[in-house]
């Protein structure tokens, strides 16, 4: 509703009515000063009067003279009686002439005697002989008396004048009261105008504001409305249960979800005590925390509500009190349920164990990070595979575990920090103190939902071994071709030169024996190499495994593999009763073959080979002794490996993997192959077995 | 007469060659080790050395080589190798050979290239 504001009613309060009043007297006194001026002014300007007056007496006194001069011409009684009569009316106007009776009564006894004189005056008197005297007074009164009215009517003009002067002093002082008093008016007048206006701009734009206030107030209470709609709404359907309390600490509200908890509908619950859901035993916690709300305390605790069927539900309860002026009129309280949290936290720890668990035993190491680098988490393989200890991951840092990493680092292959890893990394650590390791190590960050880091995962793996075989391959393959390419040499070229050139007889049959030689030597190359991956790919699985005679498989094997021309320097001690072992006949006939042929081999110089059997715990230990060239070692070191050959001279026919497929043999067999020897002096081979079976 | 320094660890090769180059009618040396094949040539100053690379002892072929081409601005040196990758070629190369035969090789082949350097 816009409010009538009246500016005018104040405007008519401030006006001065002193100075108004003042105004108005000044106004009416002026108006009577011009009117005192103008009546004072008429006589001054009539003229006509004046001119009457002088007229009048000019006329008596010419009168006079014609009546002596008629009289004096003896003129007829008739004309004397005409001009005489003129004489009376001229007397008469004088008597009542304006100026007659202002002249000064001192002054007036000759014109009124004049006067009286001449209406006294008869014709007899005029016929009489003394008219004559009394015409010449009665003419000198009329001339004095016209001298009178002269001086008179002078004397009154000069007071008139007079007055004039004063009055238009009065009144000049009178206009120029009512021009400032005027002016005056006007200022005080347009000053308070102004200030009423000014007041009246202020008043519009205060009622504009109070209407703008209004407005808003309007649209507040319909904002507060809504939100008051908007909280009832929010309460009514969150999750989480709501209560309000009043001072009596009986329910005055609570939403749906607090019903269903306590499993009550939200009307049965007004007015009445929370403490109606409580287990007895959570009483006296419950009074605590009032009484801690009472002192004015937001409180927060975890308590178990008893549902109205008697079961326990486990709540979290935050109790704000509601204060008015200082004084708790109740509480508000905001319960959640906790039992699917508590089922949550269950699946968690589980989930975790699990996941620990896993870590704990894999083969793999695992080191967890915080985001700032401190340690979190590590499984025993991640110390193994770091040769770092419990004691050196205390309080420690990602920072620490890749210097302790650096400087254990083959310093030709560069150290990746793993502090610097991004989102994803992979790279190699290629460790050589206290032995070559090699670890593959992958690095990852975890998020959360968010996106935000919440750790990083260092996930270790050993690739020693398999770095190692592949090195290994790779090299078997390049000496496989060069140990080929080299007999093939001479094949290809000794061919060549029988089919393009001619030699005599005898060294053309050398050549075709050379040929014929390292084409057996490739044969024997291509053999050995096919068992020895065949071994290697099938790893024993195609091993004919079962209990042997032992002394007649030596036996046998010794007969194959001793050069018939050389057999009289072997010489085999077998013990009487040899115990039956289980064996692949094949297989170790192959591996005891070698072993045979290498001591033959590597003893050009003769010497006896011996060949023996002893037993150790549960082992069973076949060796072969010789006195050939022996090996340093050096080469005893390196006497497995796949193509190498102690005799580099060419000269002892060898494919240099006979002692790796013996090993393979005999490893796969669950045994061991050991080598004793001296360089010049002699070699001894040992094939050990498991006297039991594997 | 012109030289040729044969060296090679098996005889058989040797033998091979000393037949392939036989129609030259060079005076042919015979080297068993690359220390031997070393010495053999500052003491014959052959013309062409003829050096397998992989030759047990101190000295492999490639060190013979880059010693000699030192020792012996004239030489030529021819290798022989097993070993046919091409790092090897560019090792090769790189110790001063003036040529590089792959075994198992041509003697035909091998005579014609010896023919060129004598």
């Amino acid at each position: 509703m816009k409010p009538v504001l009246r500016p005018t009613t104040r405007l008519r309060q401030r006006l001065p009515i002193g100075a108004l009043m003042a105004l108005l007297l000044i106004f009416a006194l002026t108006l009577v000063g011009f009117f005192v001026v103008s009546r004072n002014l008429e006589p001054v300007f009539d003229f006509t009067s004046t001119q009457a007056t002088g007229f009048a007496y000019a006329e008596f006194q010419r009168q006079i003279a014609v009546v002596q001069l008629v009289v004096a011409e003896g003129q007829s009684a008739q004309s004397i009686q005409n001009e005489l009569d003129i004489l009376h009316s001229k007397a008469e106007i004088i008597r009542n002439e304006t100026y007659y009776q202002k002249i000064p009564a001192e002054n007036r006894g000759l014109l009124e005697s004049a006067v009286q004189s001449s209406l006294a005056l008869s014709l007899q008197d005029l016929q009489n002989n003394n008219a004559k005297g009394q015409l010449e007074k009665i003419l000198l009164g009329a001339q004095d008396g016209f001298r009178n009215v002269v001086f008179t009517i002078g004397e009154e003009r000069e007071n008139l004048r007079k007055n004039l002067l004063t009055l238009e002093y009065a009144l000049i002082a009178l206009v120029s009261l009512l021009g400032v008093s005027m002016a005056i008016a006007v200022l005080q007048f347009s000053r308070t105008l102004r200030l009423e206006l000014k007041r009246s701009d202020e008043l519009q734009a205060a009622q504009e504001h109070l209407l703008a206030l209004t407005t808003n107030l309007r649209v507040s209470e319909a904002a507060a409305e809504h939100q008051r709609d908007l909280a009832l709404n929010v309460m009514n359907t969150m999750g989480q249960g709501l209560t309000i309390t009043n001072a009596d600490g009986r329910f005055e509200f609570v939403n749906p979800a607090y019903a269903k908890l306590v499993g009550e509908t939200a009307q049965a619950l007004i007015g009445r005590s929370p403490l109606e859901f409580a287990f007895p035993e959570e009483l006296s916690k419950l009074e605590q925390v009032r009484l801690e709300r009472e002192a004015g305390t937001t409180t927060t605790y975890a308590t178990v509500l008893k549902r109205t069927d008697g079961l326990p539900c486990d709540v979290l309860i935050t109790g704000v009190p509601r204060l008015v002026q200082g004084q708790q009129v109740g509480s508000v309280a905001v319960i959640t349920d906790l039992t699917q949290t508590k089922a949550a936290e269950k699946r968690l720890f589980e989930r975790t164990t699990q996941l620990l668990s896993v870590i704990s035993v894999s083969p793999d190491g695992v080191l967890i990070c915080s985001p700032e680098g401190s340690i979190l988490e590590y499984n025993a393989a991640f110390l193994d595979l770091t040769n770092l200890q419990t004691q050196n991951l205390e309080n420690a840092s990602e920072t620490m575990v890749d210097q302790w990493l650096l400087t254990r680092c083959d310093p030709k292959a560069p150290y990746v920090f793993g502090v610097d890893a991004q989102e994803e990394q992979l790279d190699l650590i290629r460790l050589k103190f206290p032995t070559l390791r090699i670890l593959r190590r992958y690095m990852r960050l975890m998020r959360d939902e968010n996106q935000q880091v919440i750790g990083k995962v260092m996930y270790f793996r050993d690739i020693t071994h398999e770095s190692e075989v592949d090195r290994l391959k790779t090299e078997f393959l390049s000496t496989a071709a060069h140990e080929l390419r080299t007999p093939m040499a001479s094949i290809y070229g000794f061919s060549e030169l029988i089919a393009t050139r001619d030699f005599d007889s005898g060294t053309t049959k050398n050549m075709a024996k050379t040929v014929y030689r390292q084409a057996g030597r490739l044969v024997g190359i291509l053999n050995d190499l096919l068992d020895l991956t065949r071994i290697e790919a099938r790893a024993g699985k195609d091993f004919k495994i079962v209990p042997q005679d032992l002394a007649n498989l030596i036996e046998i094997t010794a007969e194959a593999f001793v050069p018939l021309a050389e057999s009289e320097r072997f010489v085999m001690d077998l013990p009487t009763s040899l115990p039956s072992i289980s064996l692949d006949a094949d297989k170790f006939q192959q591996a005891l073959g070698n072993v045979i042929s290498n001591a033959f081999k590597y003893s050009p110089n003769g010497g006896v080979v011996e060949l023996g059997v002893v037993f150790k715990a549960e082992r069973c230990g076949i060796w072969v002794r010789d006195q050939g060239i022996g090996l340093t070692p050096e080469q005893l070191a390196r006497v497995f490996e796949r193509f190498y050959r102690a005799d580099t001279s060419g000269t002892i026919v060898g494919t240099g993997l006979g002692l790796a497929l013996v090993k393979e043999i005999v490893e796969l067999h669950g045994g061991r192959v050991e080598i004793d020897s001296v360089f010049g002096v002699g070699t001894t081979v040992t094939l050990w077995f498991l006297t039991r079976a594997v | 007469m012109k030289k040729i320094l044969i060296a090679d660890d098996y005889d058989e090769i040797r033998w091979l060659i000393r037949l392939s180059l036989h129609a030259l009618g060079c005076e042919m040396i015979e080297a068993k080790t690359g220390q031997q094949a070393h010495d053999l040539a500052l003491q014959h100053n052959p013309d062409v050395l003829l050096l397998d690379v992989m030759m047990p002892g101190q000295m492999d072929g490639l060190q013979v080589c880059q010693a000699l081409k030192v020792a012996l601005p004239n030489l030529k040196v021819i290798l022989l190798t097993a070993r046919g990758q091409q790092a090897d070629l560019e090792e090769g190369i790189q110790a001063g050979a003036d040529a590089y035969l792959v075994k198992p090789f041509s003697p035909l082949e091998l005579l014609e290239l010896v023919k060129s350097f004598v």
